[in-house]
């Protein structure tokens, strides 16, 4: 049982807010809209070709030419998807911490729980907040990839047709289904492994988000930051490891950490996510760092009249 | 009009999130130059130089969309919309026109600035590395642009320079391309404080260049600029037929679409179109300033 006031039933409270909260299945909304016309305009193509030209010799030379026009790239390789998915975990509470200092609710709460509470709570429920975030939103894209796509009654007969050896191996046929999220993943216990990756890496943004949100007041800054300081340190540990040789050894273990984009390319592998974890403990170690920091920020005023 | 620079550049925020861009800005471009294809390509025939490198990297699409973009629309809350010094501006005109004009001229101001500040890093990160300030084009760039001429989307490049570029002096190319993106960024900035100003939330003037640049993106690198559909009516063997879609992005205010685009055609619609666009937009900055409420909080809280 938890015990009233106490960190993790604070730490409870927050979650539930979180995952109850507009923003939250706003962006697994806004997200999963945006790839529902990304894939429309995919699939636009081979869809009209099957049903104005199957069997025709324009079906054919098309088909010779150019492996059926598609999806080559899973939306998990996506540069657009790349790019943004720091965004995800940190959109998903990290903007909560700064409304809740700028509206003064978060006095309200330090008052009654203390600041050790509230700030723990809301520095947790950040990162958990960012890996739920992170996995709603994979679940979103299988069930419109596989159900919405891969098994929709409306064009079964063309898919039947695209998914023929005919139409060659997988890396280069149309991704119709499961196949469409990445090309690697075609089982239920991948995309479950996916969804640890994707858990760690939200984890580990929201918990980003929430360091800078709890120093800035700057709400930009904050969505953006966990973006810039990934692409940043990724491109100065490349920069470094330049230093060491491209074939050094150094270089070598500099890159695990310069990569770490594939923790949810292609649903990542143990390594990726053992360098996510690594990670997500120096975060807590900083967070707890930064806590007398904090402290001073949050309740500078009170502290010099007291 | 240099006070009120002033007063933004003196902000923290400003300067942590010009410091955080540019620092992106500067690993990027150093993954750029230690490419092994622009390396290798310079020491076969000829060096590569700095001249050569600020246009590569301001006719790079892949750098707009992960770093000027992204930088610009950091900025756009500090350049675009400031309650207050859009009350100081308004007491100090004394006239709703002026303070318009005042408005408009302070985005073209930043984003000039903007445009200069990547200018230098390039220069300086460009200098550093290669240590080569010629301005005529290596030999490399010759066989390049031959290629590219030749065989057109087939041929794989090593820089981003469009067809044509060779045979204008470097300096008046580099120009035309800073030229181009200021406009561009010009439009942007315009364009987002249009929708602040009508909308009353700055994040809606964020959302509408996030729109803009996402959009661009997925058309170049994901449909490779053309939107493919199978016409019945075409004759037999010609079924598959393509629309353009890129020249309606904002890509061509940028760069060029495809790589076996010609310069000089697309640099004089990029800065043409870039031009009328920040007319229109300008006048609809007036038109509000005209009409609307002015000096609001933002409406974002």
């Amino acid at each position: 049982m938890k015990k009233e006031g106490s960190t993790a039933s604070m730490l409870w409270l927050d979650i539930r807010r979180g995952f109850c909260s507009k923003r939250f299945w706003g962006i697994v909304g806004v997200v999963t809209i945006v790839f529902v016309v990304f894939l429309t305009l995919d699939i636009i193509y081979p869809l009209q070709k099957y049903y104005n030209g199957y069997g025709t010799f324009d079906w054919k030379l098309d088909s010779i030419s150019m492996a059926p026009f598609a999806v080559r790239i899973g939306i998990l390789s996506m540069d657009l998807f790349i790019t943004f998915f720091p965004f995800i975990g940190v959109i998903a509470y990290a903007g909560t911490i700064i409304d809740e200092r700028k509206d003064g609710y978060c006095y309200q709460i330090i008052q009654k729980r203390g600041f050790h509470s509230y700030y723990w709570s809301h520095f947790v429920a950040s990162g958990l907040l960012g890996g739920l975030l992170a996995v709603a939103i994979l679940i979103s894209l299988y069930l419109l990839t596989d159900i919405g796509i891969g098994q929709n009654p409306l064009w079964k007969d063309a898919m039947q047709v695209y998914l023929t050896p005919e139409f060659g191996s997988e890396s280069e046929t149309v991704y119709f289904g499961i196949h469409i999220l990445t090309k690697s993943a075609g089982h239920v216990e991948l995309v479950l492994l996916g969804m640890v990756s994707f858990f760690l890496t939200g984890c580990l943004f929201g918990l980003l988000g929430a360091i800078i949100a709890f120093v800035s007041d700057a709400r930009v800054l904050v969505y953006a930051m966990p973006m810039i300081i990934m692409e940043t340190g990724c491109g100065g540990l490349y920069a470094i490891s330049l230093l060491f040789g491209r074939d050094s050894v150094a270089a070598n273990v500099l890159a695990y950490f310069y990569n770490i984009t594939g923790a949810y390319i292609s649903f990542g592998n143990l390594l990726s996510r053992c360098i996510v974890i690594f990670l997500i403990i120096l975060m807590l170690c900083i967070g707890k760092g930064m806590e007398s920091k904090v402290v001073r920020y949050y309740l500078g005023e009170e502290i010099r009249q007291v | 009009m240099r006070e009120t620079i002033g007063a933004v550049v003196r902000k923290p925020v400003f300067r942590i999130k010009l410091i955080a861009i540019s620092l992106l800005f500067v690993v990027s471009l150093i993954e750029q130059v230690s490419n092994n294809y622009i390396q290798s390509s310079g020491q076969q025939v000829g060096r590569m130089t700095v001249i050569l490198l600020l246009m590569h990297t301001f006719s790079y699409f892949s750098f707009y969309l992960s770093v000027f973009f992204v930088g610009y629309i950091l900025l756009i809350p500090d350049i675009v919309k400031d309650a207050f010094i859009e009350r100081q501006t308004m007491m100090r005109c004394q006239s709703r026109m002026r303070a318009a004009k005042y408005a408009i001229g302070k985005i073209i101001a930043f984003s000039i600035l903007y445009v200069i500040w990547f200018v230098m890093l390039t220069i300086l990160v460009g200098g550093i590395w290669f240590h080569d300030f010629s301005l005529a084009w290596p030999k490399f760039m010759d066989i390049q642009q031959r290629q590219l001429a030749a065989n057109g989307l087939s041929t794989i490049t090593w820089i981003n320079i469009p067809v044509g570029a060779g045979k204008y002096p470097t300096l008046l190319v580099a120009g035309l391309i800073c030229l181009r993106s200021t406009i561009g960024f010009i439009f942007l900035g315009l364009l987002a404080l249009l929708v602040t100003l009508i909308t009353g939330k700055t994040r809606n003037g964020m959302g509408i260049v996030i729109l803009l640049a996402a959009i661009a993106g997925y058309v170049k690198l994901y449909m490779n600029d053309v939107f493919t559909y199978w016409n019945s009516a075409h004759p037999i063997g010609n079924k598959r037929s393509y629309i353009r879609i890129s020249k309606a992005t904002i890509t061509p205010l940028f760069t060029t679409c495809l790589k076996s685009d010609e310069f000089m055609p697309w640099m004089r619609y990029g800065i043409i179109a870039g031009i009328l666009l920040c007319v229109i937009t300008g006048a609809g900055i007036m038109l509000y300033y005209r009409k609307g409420d002015l000096g609001d909080e933002d409406r974002d809280e």
